[in-house]
């Protein structure tokens, strides 16, 4: 696994792919912090959460589109399957290579904290948690896009998948219309199963409790959960497709 | 040391591998041999645990490829139809890399440079993959499928894409490791076999056609009595002179291929010697005798004749590729074929004078068969 992680960090700065996610990323960053927090004059960092929060949309499939799709492209796959280690060595090799960079991104903006600091009186441990809370979400789109990167050889079709899916769920949480109270009858209960399924793939709505500072079990198990199953399905998907 | 069992895979309704089953022992050179589309590369997948067989069993070093991959991967070196290379590294760090992931115990520096050396890409470690010609490419794929010293070293179609020389240097590597390895080579290019292994499976439409040492293939397939001649003089007396001589079933003109003379493929009855009331013949008419040569079966007629008789013809056309019909096609009409063998080894006998000895492939061929050997010679580009 070591193999495997080391060889693919720095897979992503021999070519512009990590780069490009770090200067995307600190662009949207820093124009957040710029307008939420400068501007705003606040050490409050929960807005600033909730916006960069946005940035993965874009950001995360340009990580994970290649995972697979490309080593699948051009034949390395082989190597790796037919090499003396598991899949589920690849698998996290790569996943916790793409989380890295995602650390490193996410660890480069507590710059900001430092500048609160020397102006107000941040509260620390919120805002700890909240990074938290940024990095484990990142952590389950990438689990999410290394998935979709593993079912086709095309990294476009990897990135634009990851992207629609990522924005779907991003904006799931306006889509709470409250079906039980608008449905009567025997489809109360249809209403009430897609309220909760709503609520349950309404990303923001577990992420919330992040950003306000709460360390919760609950959307901790969420999105630790979520990336496991979408990494167990990525070890799935590369077993099954020897036996074809 | 490779123990393959009723080997069976399915994609599909499509049969690719059918029923195989053989052993390969330790430090033998097994060459695969096969058209097109024969189910050389899945069969080579299979072993090497890439893809999972249907049916049957896959024994490495007494390690099922399926029950025990991590222990019997350890001992295989593979290299793949397409070298798994990553364009984005140098030769160096590529090699680097492939040690860590299959965790060689051995020292680094010296394992990996031994390695280089011996495929010739020392002076290229530093250079990225991407810019290197596909031959270096070919040769980096080598490299790595030899990191680790695997003790079975399964190459898929390892010198394709090599220009003549190079061909020559990567089937000495070959030979070499053969020595303390075993290998398992696939090739849809005969001479490459018959150069390279000590013994042959062929392969057709997934099935296991023959297995055998070259030569005994040779012996047992046909028993030929065949060769050729060239005799100075003009045809229509030769052939009067010829005439009559008892055992000979045909004689066919070649016509000139040198001044003054007329070349010939002779067949006489099996177990007959016609060469010397051949020779008496035409020395009473005056008629000199230039060349006389026994026309040994090659791997190339072994290789049809099997290949022929191991299928339908009209099956094969249904579902191969295009190379493999023109293959199949051309050796349909069985008497055309032997002319155009019989005037491009005339061409050889001459040819071969002049040639290297150690470059037997680079010979004149016939066209059907080698023509992808000559084309992939003719890619290689520079670097």
């Amino acid at each position: 696994m070591k193999a495997i992680l080391t060889r693919e960090f720095k897979s992503y700065f021999r070519s512009p792919i990590g780069f490009v996610f770090l200067a995307a990323f600190f662009f949207y960053a820093s124009l957040q912090f710029v307008f939420i927090n400068l501007r705003g004059q606040m050490t409050l960092m929960k807005y600033f959460f909730e916006n960069i929060s946005m940035i993965f949309i874009f950001v995360i499939p340009i990580l994970t589109m290649r995972t697979f799709a490309e080593e699948r492209k051009s034949k390395t796959d082989q190597l790796l399957l037919t090499a003396p280690v598991k899949v589920t060595d690849i698998v996290l090799g790569k996943f916790f290579a793409a989380a890295g960079v995602l650390l490193l991104a996410v660890v480069a903006t507590m710059f900001y904290v430092l500048v609160l600091n020397s102006y107000g009186e941040p509260v620390f441990s919120e805002i700890f948690i909240g990074y938290l809370g940024l990095f484990l979400m990142g952590t389950f789109f990438i689990s999410l896009g290394m998935f979709l990167s593993s079912l086709t050889q095309s990294q476009v079709i990897a990135a634009v998948s990851t992207l629609v899916i990522v924005f779907f769920l991003w904006f799931s949480s306006s889509l709470s219309l409250n079906f039980a109270a608008m449905m009567s009858g025997v489809f109360h209960w249809l209403g009430v199963f897609l309220d909760w399924l709503v609520d349950f793939l309404a990303i923001n709505n577990r992420f919330a409790d992040f950003t306000l500072g709460v360390l919760n079990f609950v959307p901790v198990f969420y999105f630790v959960s979520l990336t496991a199953l979408f990494l167990l399905l990525t070890v799935c998907v590369i077993e099954k497709r020897r036996w074809k | 040391m490779v123990e393959i069992k009723n080997l069976t895979k399915k994609y599909g309704d499509n049969l690719a591998v059918d029923n195989i089953s053989f052993t390969v022992s330790k430090g033998e050179i097994l060459g695969f041999l096969g058209p097109n589309g024969a189910g050389k590369s899945t069969t080579m997948n299979i072993l090497t645990g890439y893809l999972s067989c249907t049916d049957g069993e896959v024994k490495i070093d007494g390690y099922d490829i399926l029950d025990n991959p991590i222990e019997s991967k350890k001992r295989i070196g593979y290299l793949p139809e397409h070298p798994p290379l990553y364009m984005d590294m140098t030769v160096a760090e590529y090699l680097d890399f492939v040690y860590e992931l299959k965790g060689v115990k051995e020292d680094r520096a010296e394992h990996l440079g031994k390695i280089m050396e011996a495929v010739k890409i020392t002076d290229v470690k530093d250079r990225l993959i991407a810019n290197l010609s596909k031959g270096y490419k070919q040769r980096v794929g080598l490299a790595q499928a030899m990191v680790g010293n695997p003790e079975v070293l399964i190459l898929d179609e390892p010198t394709v894409g090599l220009d003549p020389k190079q061909i020559i240097e990567i089937r000495d590597v070959i030979k070499k490791l053969g020595r303390e390895h075993t290998v398992i080579l696939s090739s849809h290019i005969l001479q490459e076999v018959n150069a390279i292994c000590e013994r042959v499976i062929i392969i057709n439409k997934g099935r296991l056609v023959a297995s055998d040492t070259a030569e005994n293939l040779g012996k047992s397939i046909s028993n030929e009595n065949k060769f050729q001649l060239r005799v100075s003089g003009d045809e229509r007396s030769i052939l009067d002179a010829l005439e009559g001589i008892s055992g000979i079933k045909y004689i066919k003109s070649l016509g000139r291929k040198e001044a003054g003379s007329i070349d010939f493929v002779i067949e006489a009855e099996p177990n007959v010697d016609v060469r010397t009331p051949i020779f008496n013949a035409l020395a009473q008419n005056g008629l000199p005798i230039l060349a006389m040569q026994a026309m040994d079966l090659s791997l190339e007629d072994i290789f049809l004749e099997v290949t022929q008789n191991s299928t339908d013809v009209n099956a094969v056309y249904e579902n191969v590729s295009e190379d493999e019909i023109e293959l199949v096609g051309s050796s349909k009409d069985a008497k055309e074929f032997e002319e155009v063998k019989a005037a491009e080894q005339a061409k050889e006998a001459t040819v071969a004078e002049v040639a290297h000895p150690a470059e037997p492939a680079e010979a004149a061929e016939p066209a059907p068969v080698a023509e992808p050997a000559h084309k992939a010679q003719e890619e290689e580009g520079e670097e």
